[in-house]
């Protein structure tokens, strides 16, 4: 970049700071020099050395001080010499001593043991301590310790050998001395830099365009600091329907541009609009406490001749006596199928054809695990049409699986109470080289249409799973993770976009 | 859905070929099972509940081979006659009501053979017998009793020796102490007698469904069986004889009646069923000639001709005209049908009140608001005790499965302030909503809002209502009110033409406390339902 353009990119601080790098040789001068503070000094250095104007080094130095204790101590000396000094006179019990001295228990304990070591006292009889001639040789010449604490009154960067060795023994006690490393930023300038600091850097360009500044026309003619477009921003993040939702929506205008119309209804449910009106047997399995979550309280019947229909076909085809308690049951809608029963039970003949479809939530009685949610999101459709057959319902399902964004999609043959003949749907993941199984359809069994809606007609019905299409497209590997609700997550995950 | 393990090699031994893997798993998934697991020596399959023929490894063996080519039409199966007889005591009818018998000689109990009898009868029991409450299958050695035999009851004190039992035992002791019994004991809960199968000498057969007798069992030397299956429903009884007689037949054995009052059985008779071509070919939406619906169904063991299919007795799946329609389209393939989008005409129509809480959705997230998805499944504690309530009427799950998630959530703000507290690590502000299920006496869609961040007060949140209000063109009035949830004076009703539709205000320090929630918070609760019919 030419240099002149360099230095109108130039920010206030660097603008600020550049005139006195050539006499800065450390941050510290820096600052003392331009009168920046250190956070100021410190981004300027950082800019200036992001657009090579100059290299900063770090150099860790140790440095020799006083702690708090030795602080105190380089006034008044060790505890053990002003111990000594104590009995210098005249020997006298450990509790006189601490009273004349005004030394702590731990001091005087301290210093006992500090001056046996030296036999700097003797203790004799009735624990009387008196000075030796060692002692006295002590408290006058004082000790290496002491020195060294007066010496580091002033921090130290260098200590002798024997120095050292004292450093050692009061580091031993206790918040005497410290060795503390000190981060020194060394500033060198580039040969840009030398450039650079030999130009006049002017302090005429516009930083921030401000309202009075064009209000009186103040630009005119002057130039404006030039931004470094290319840096990294602080992020920010826009409000955002959860990405469940956006799928759902995107499914939903699928079946819509399909010529479908939207069912609704509520999550508790009789288990008669549940299983029985689905032809499905009291005893069948699926109806057990272990797979079902039943609600306590009994749910209202629709009406007789509706319900004695349902009742008189389950007892024909499965030979048991139909109870109305079961049915009456309440449950959490183990699937969306409901709502196609109940629509159907709603139309009329000359209403037909007619396609239905919804995308809402179910329950299941299961522990949560990576694969299992007791809340599952389900899309159903129906097709009442008189002359709907097999094929239609294959070409409906591949068209919507298509649309969903996979690209082959295969057909088996499968069970389910209330379809004949029913089929299970695998769609093919080519990032993972597999078909997964996404759920059932079949056309319904006139054995459950010929109660509800009074004649056997074709009903093409469907009811895949929605959540492993989501989990395939947002790469999703346990199933709990949609719904964590973890804003981080919420904020940052890609789009649905198809 | 019931799995079962196959032996390969038995499994090609009555096929008398050899299919390899990958023929193998093709075929058997369209065939309408589902191949779990394949290794070297053997397949695990997982049967539809509608095909319990399928749960002996005979059964699938003979639907396999007639899928594939190798031995296509109506198998048939000769009952012999006999001299067995059986008798129902009466005592039985409010205990379990239904009996029937059958005899299969010339048995050659080798492993496999054992195996698959083992299996098939565990299976049936599990689920064709639902756990053997409603039917019950046993087996003994034909040459360990004397005809004719006795179904009755008796006393809890009657004693006899169960299978793998040194001594005799109560029928209460079985109960208590046979690990069979143990496993079984509520089938027999709350009866004064419990069912019997006697020979004619009195000797003991088996307490039924529970455990036989040590002395009638069946052992390596046995090659004539006896089998029982008794339940509560006869119908289901009749297709677990014939399921295990027909699969005995397929390995060589040879089956003989036993008149049970009078009335012979196994029936293994094909059932005739009316079918009408242009029925199946309307359904499917396929031309089939008269030859090839004969040729698909052959593919399924059923035999067809001008209009009569008939039906092997296994096939208990086949109600109606409807299943055979299924079969054929199997035995076609499924792979092999054409998808077709017809030309029909209807006019698509999204629910109003979806567009409605679409469009408030999106006004929020347009707001800078993140959506949530949380469970209507949740708990007491934090519904009612967390939000410094004293009580709410919630809707309980009868079976929960644990405390967590044991209520329906009666309001949304709770909800959130879940959320919240599981996202305290992350920057402030977090703004966030929801509209979802809230279950009172009814169903309805509630939006809840929550503002948190340092410096949030309740002019924040009343911005938000006076931007949703607005945008629907409605006026609206606030009057304060109590609510624990929130702080008193901070807290208010929100009506609009008359109607209460929202709370709003600042969240309680105490319910912040609870949710140990650190940052300030301001919340709406909007009755979505109410207000789509207002606007």
């Amino acid at each position: 970049m030419n240099i002149d353009i360099l230095i109108e990119t130039l920010h206030p601080l660097e603008r600020k700071a550049i005139p006195h790098l050539k006499n800065s040789k450390t941050l510290k001068e820096l600052q003392k020099n331009s009168g920046l503070s250190e956070i100021e000094a410190m981004r300027a250095l950082q800019w200036l050395e992001n657009k090579k104007i100059l290299k900063t080094t770090k150099k860790a130095e140790e440095i020799y001080t006083l702690d708090k204790n030795g602080e105190n101590y380089s006034q008044k000396k060790l505890p053990e010499l002003q111990f000594l000094a104590t009995i210098k006179e005249k020997e006298y019990g450990l509790n006189e001593i601490k009273e004349i001295s005004g030394l702590s228990n731990e001091e005087a304990n301290i210093s006992i043991g500090q001056l046996k070591k030296l036999s700097a006292i003797i203790i004799k009889e009735g624990m009387k301590i008196s000075i030796t001639p060692s002692g006295r040789k002590i408290l006058s010449l004082e000790t290496p310790e002491q020195r060294l604490i007066e010496k580091l009154i002033k921090s130290q960067k260098k200590l002798t050998e024997e120095e050292k060795k004292s450093f050692k023994n009061l580091q031993k006690r206790k918040q005497i001395v410290k060795e503390d490393i000190i981060i020194k930023r060394e500033i060198k300038l580039t040969s840009l830099g030398k450039q650079i600091t030999n130009k006049k850097i002017s302090s005429d360009l516009i930083d921030t365009l401000t309202p009075s500044i064009l209000k009186n026309k103040s630009w005119e003619g002057k130039k404006f600091r030039r931004y470094d477009i290319k840096i990294n921003v602080p992020k920010i993040y826009p409000g955002k329907r959860h990405f469940v939702n956006q799928a759902k929506q995107h499914a939903k205008q699928i079946w819509l541009d399909m010529g479908f119309e939207e069912m609704s209804g509520t999550i508790i449910n009789s288990s008669f609009w549940n299983f029985d009106a689905l032809f499905t047997a009291q005893d069948h399995p699926v109806r057990e406490m272990q797979d079902t979550f039943f609600i306590k309280g009994t749910s209202k019947l629709p009406n007789k001749t509706l319900v004695n229909k349902v009742k008189k076909q389950h007892e024909k085809s499965w030979k048991y006596s139909w109870q109305e308690s079961e049915a009456k049951r309440p449950v959490l809608r183990t699937h969306t199928t409901v709502l196609s029963a109940q629509t159907i039970s709603n139309l009329k003949e000359k209403d037909l054809p007619k396609k239905y479809f919804v995308l809402g939530r179910n329950y299941r009685n299961e522990a949560l695990d990576w694969s299992h949610l007791f809340e599952f999101n389900q899309t159903d459709g129906i097709v009442i049409d008189p002359n709907a057959n097999f094929r239609h319902l294959l070409g409906y399902l591949k068209q919507f699986f298509n649309k969903m964004g996979y690209e082959k999609v295969r057909f088996r043959p499968a069970y389910f109470p209330y379809t004949e003949p029913s089929i299970e749907i695998d769609v093919y993941v080519p990032e993972k080289n597999t078909w997964v199984e996404l759920g059932g359809a079949g056309i319904f069994r006139p054995e459950m249409v010929k109660p509800i809606f009074g004649k056997e007609i074709p009903v093409l019905a469907w009811g895949p799973g929605f959540d492993r299409i989501l989990m395939n497209y947002y790469k999703i590997k346990d199933i709990r993770d949609l719904y964590k609700n973890d804003l981080k997550q919420l904020k940052e995950i890609k789009e649905w976009v198809q | 859905m019931p799995t079962i393990t196959i032996d390969k090699k038995d499994l090609m031994k009555l096929l008398g070929r050899t299919i390899p893997d990958e023929k193998l798993k093709d075929r058997i998934s369209m065939l309408g099972t589902d191949l779990e697991k394949v290794t070297d020596k053997e397949i695990e399959v997982e049967i539809f509940p509608n095909r319990p023929d399928m749960l002996s490894t005979e059964g699938f063996s003979r639907a396999l081979s007639s899928f594939i080519g190798i031995k296509k039409g109506l198998k048939e199966y000769k009952v012999n006659k006999s001299s067995y007889r059986s008798k129902k005591d009466s005592k039985v009818k409010n205990v379990r009501p239904f009996a029937i018998n059958a005899v299969v000689k010339n048995i050659n109990l080798d492993d496999a053979t054992i195996k698959s009898l083992m299996q098939v009868q565990e299976k049936l029991h599990a689920s064709h017998g639902r756990n053997r409450k409603k039917v019950s299958i046993g087996v003994y050695d034909l040459n360990k009793i004397k005809f004719p035999l006795t179904y009755t009851t008796k006393p809890t004190s009657f004693k006899f020796k169960p299978l793998e039992f040194k001594n005799e035992l109560s029928l209460k002791e079985i109960l208590e102490r046979h690990p069979k019994g143990r496993d079984y004991k509520e089938t027999l809960e709350g009866f004064k007698e419990y069912p019997i199968w006697l020979d004619s000498t009195n000797q003991v057969l088996a307490l039924v469904p529970i455990i036989n007798s040590e002395e009638t069992k069946v052992d390596k030397k046995t090659k004539e069986l006896f089998i029982d299956v008794t339940g509560t429903d006869l119908k289901a009884c009749e297709q677990a004889l014939n399921i295990i007689t027909t699969s005995l037949a397929d390995r060589g054995g040879k089956i003989y009646e036993v008149k049970v009052d009078n009335i012979s059985y196994p029936d293994l008779k094909p059932k005739k069923l009316k079918l009408n071509k242009s029925y199946v070919e309307k359904t499917l939406g396929l031309k089939l000639t008269e030859a090839k619906i004969k040729e698909l169904l052959s593919k399924m063991g059923i035999s067809y001709s001008n209009g009569d299919a008939l039906i092997p007795t296994y096939r208990t799946d086949i109600l109606s005209e409807i299943d055979l329609v299924e079969d054929i389209a199997i035995a076609y393939g499924y792979e092999n049908f054409i998808p077709e989008i017809p030309n029909v005409s209807t006019i698509a129509k999204e629910s109003e009140f979806e567009i409605f809480r679409n469009k408030i959705c999106n006004i929020l997230a347009n707001l800078g608001l993140i959506e949530t998805n949380t469970y209507n499944l949740t708990n007491k504690k934090s519904q009612v005790e967390l939000m410094n309530l004293k009580k709410l009427k919630l809707v309980e799950i009868e079976n929960a499965l644990n405390e967590d998630y044991n209520v329906l959530r009666a309001w949304m703000i709770p909800s959130l302030l879940e959320v919240l507290k599981n996202n305290k690590h992350y920057d402030y502000p977090q703004k966030i909503f929801e509209a979802g299920t809230v279950f009172t006496s009814d169903e309805k869609t509630r939006l809840a809002i929550s503002l948190a961040h340092s410096k949030v007060t309740f002019t924040d949140i009343k911005q938000i209502l006076d931007v949703i209000l607005n945008s629907l063109d409605l006026t609206y009035e606030i009057k304060e009110t109590e609510h624990d949830s929130f702080i008193p004076g901070r807290v208010g009703r929100v009506s609009c033409k008359g109607k209460e539709i929202a709370y709003i205000g600042e969240i309680h320090p105490k319910v912040l406390d609870n949710f140990s929630l650190e940052t300030p918070i301001a919340a709406l609760e909007l009755n979505l339902t109410d207000l789509f019919k207002l606007k």
